[in-house]
């Protein structure tokens, strides 16, 4: 059965990759369903937002292949994904609207009154109608962050990665932007592809997770989170999954 | 065989060496803490490496530890299980135990020896040698994108990046003129001078309005233009480009499927290819008239004199071939110092790193193709 069929919109096999023929992460092999919240775990080191840049096709994996929707991911022609950036890569010379309207502008006939009417929609679905004429340096974290997702949803596509959305926001800010990810994949069936180490969010939100580990220099848990975090047999699965709590009991 | 060490003063730390049946032991009592250290470690590691055979260290009786003296009572287990002799760590409980287990965590790989981590002056050298050989290769396979990215532009006009395209040739060529002007006046003066005083022995003054208009016209002109603008617009170009890139802007445009070489590097490259010949003609202008400053004002020639000497001197292919090299030469500045820009890595510092290479390698590659257009004159008679 086709990849198409059975609903499967990212595939990793036996990926190998690493920088300076020095390898990383080993023989990974996983694959997104779509529809799925799909979050790549792991503490800080082991390669998670490296494998990201490797599924938008920013590197070439060691060996092994990826697949988006049955094709190798690929940085020419209209883009068939979005992605935020950590720090929302928003470009700083242009206002919020003419960030999101880049994409319009280049890949659509549209005319110039529609490409803006288009970007300013994609700001009021995150929650930033209003703030269309601001610069990037003009507004907080989370409001680049979200700038960064309406830019990566102008082209509607139907697969989204994002690099560590809510990473050093506050926790109000945080659940705000894990609201608009599962509104975007329960309203728009969004596939989102994340990285991630907010027990929070993974809690919340993701419904399927890859866990890496360095030593191992791959996966280690492949499966519901919620399920990883209470059944799982390796205690280094628990211990991920435990460690939030640890550090609240910690604080007390 | 039995030694002590003590110290009187303090006796806060005792390192006894003792043999038992089963191979010596270096027996540790008392602190073992900065202030011990300092005094006591270079002993205990020498008794350590002086004796031979197999060697335990105990640390039964140590009260006290701190993380200078555990990570070096690690190192010292672990040189001497590296020789092997062993080198266990025994007896340390309570606070001592749990120090050393976080300086000693059950790793698989030993972690490198200290003189491992400096690196040997020929590993330093095949570090660099690839470095050197990879940057030469990207820098053509970075020309090869810009020719593509050109290309393709030049086949659909229309998805030339027309604004950054004016807002590049404003940024590149008005806001440098003033500075061009003055500089190439100056080097006219100088130029001036300097023949004026060699000229003047054999009565052939007037040759100085010859020596200085060729001169900046085929050489200086270009070429003091071309360095003027890598500093200032090759410099600005790897910083903000280098800028973009650490802070993952150029790869969003990737991500967008649009290209970094048509959006970012072709309105720059094209921006200097236009306004370095445009400022060489200033130059041209500003040189001769510190020529005439000179040969007028200082070595009493007239103006009108001066004038047609310059005139008749110059010819229009000596103003031609110097806006040729002005051309490649405003390409030139672009191409290096965007590619500078986008190959940036390491955040702040990496962009001050390409920045400073982006100026250097400009002026390197400058002189380079001045010699080979010189040559290439010369030998079609140009």
């Amino acid at each position: 059965m086709s990849d198409a069929q059975n609903g499967v919109l990212v595939r990793a096999h036996d990926l190998t990759i690493g920088w300076g023929g020095e390898a990383l992460l080993e023989e990974l092999d996983f694959e997104v369903k779509r529809g799925d919240v799909f979050a790549i775990l792991g503490g800080s080191g082991t390669g998670k937002s490296t494998i990201l840049r490797h599924l938008i096709g920013l590197e070439r994996p060691m060996s092994g292949s990826i697949e988006l929707d049955g094709r190798p991911p690929t940085l020419e022609g209209r883009p068939q994904i979005g992605v935020l950036f950590q720090s929302g890569a928003l470009f700083g010379s242009m206002n919020l609207l003419e960030n999101v309207a880049l994409p319009l502008r280049h890949w659509t006939e549209l005319g110039e009154t529609e490409v803006l009417t288009v970007a300013a929609a994609k700001l009021r679905l995150v929650g930033l109608g209003g703030f269309e004429s601001h610069l990037p340096a003009e507004i907080s974290g989370g409001m680049k962050k979200r700038a960064g997702i309406a830019r990566a949803m102008a082209l509607d596509p139907p697969l989204l990665f994002l690099d560590e959305p809510s990473a050093g926001l506050d926790p109000v800010t945080a659940s705000h932007l894990d609201d608009l990810i599962l509104s975007l994949n329960h309203n728009l069936g969004v596939t989102i592809v994340l990285v991630t180490h907010e027990l929070h969010s993974i809690e919340r939100i993701v419904s399927r997770c890859i866990l890496l580990h360095r030593d191992r220099r791959g996966i280690i848990a492949d499966g519901d989170p919620r399920e990883l975090a209470t059944s799982s047999t390796d205690v280094r699965v628990r211990e991920f999954f435990r460690s939030d709590e640890r550090a609240r009991g910690a604080q007390v | 065989m039995t030694a002590t060490t003590r110290d009187e003063a303090t006796t806060a730390l005792t390192v006894a060496l003792e043999d038992a049946r089963d191979g010596a032991v270096l027996r540790f009592a008392g602190r073992l803490d900065a202030g011990t250290v300092a005094t006591h470690w270079r002993e205990a590691r020498r008794r350590a490496t002086g004796a031979s055979g197999s060697l335990r260290l105990d640390l039964t009786e140590l009260e006290a530890l701190d993380g200078a003296g555990a990570a070096l009572l690690v190192q010292l287990s672990r040189d001497l299980a590296r020789e092997g002799r062993d080198g266990a760590l025994v007896g340390a409980t309570g606070p001592v135990a749990a120090l050393l287990d976080l300086y000693a965590p059950k790793e698989k790989v030993p972690p490198p020896r200290p003189e491992e981590l400096h690196e040997s002056f020929l590993a330093h050298v095949g570090r660099r040698s690839i470095g050197a050989t990879e940057d030469f290769v990207s820098g053509i396979a970075f020309i090869g994108a810009f020719t593509r990215a050109s290309l393709a532009a030049a086949l659909r006009p229309t998805t030339f990046p027309l604004r950054d395209w004016v807002v590049q040739l404003s940024r590149t060529g008005p806001d440098g003129v003033a500075i061009v002007a003055l500089v190439n006046f100056l080097v006219g003066t100088i130029l001036g001078f300097q023949s004026a005083v060699q000229l003047e022995r054999y009565g052939a003054e007037l040759f100085v309005a010859n020596l200085v208009g060729l001169s900046v016209v085929r050489e200086l002109g270009p070429l003091m233009t071309a360095i003027l603008l890598a500093g200032r617009s090759g410099a600005a170009f790897a910083a903000e480009l280098g800028t973009m890139r650490v802070s993952e802007e150029v790869d969003a445009l990737r991500t967008m499927g649009l290209s970094p070489q048509r959006f970012l590097v072709l309105p720059r490259v094209a921006a200097l290819a236009i306004t370095a010949p445009l400022l060489t003609i200033i130059a041209d202008a500003m040189g001769i008239l510190g020529g005439l400053a000179i040969g007028c004002g200082v070595m009493g020639l007239t103006l009108n004199a001066y004038w047609i000497q310059t005139a008749t001197s110059i010819e229009t292919v000596d103003v031609v071939t110097g806006l040729v090299k002005a051309v490649f030469f405003g390409g030139i500045v672009g191409l290096v110092a965007c590619h500078r820009g986008l190959s940036t890595s390491g955040g702040a510092e990496g962009v001050g790193r390409s920045t400073t290479a982006a100026v250097v390698t400009v002026l390197f590659a400058l002189i380079v193709a001045d010699a080979l257009f010189t040559y290439l004159f010369t030998l079609y008679g140009l």
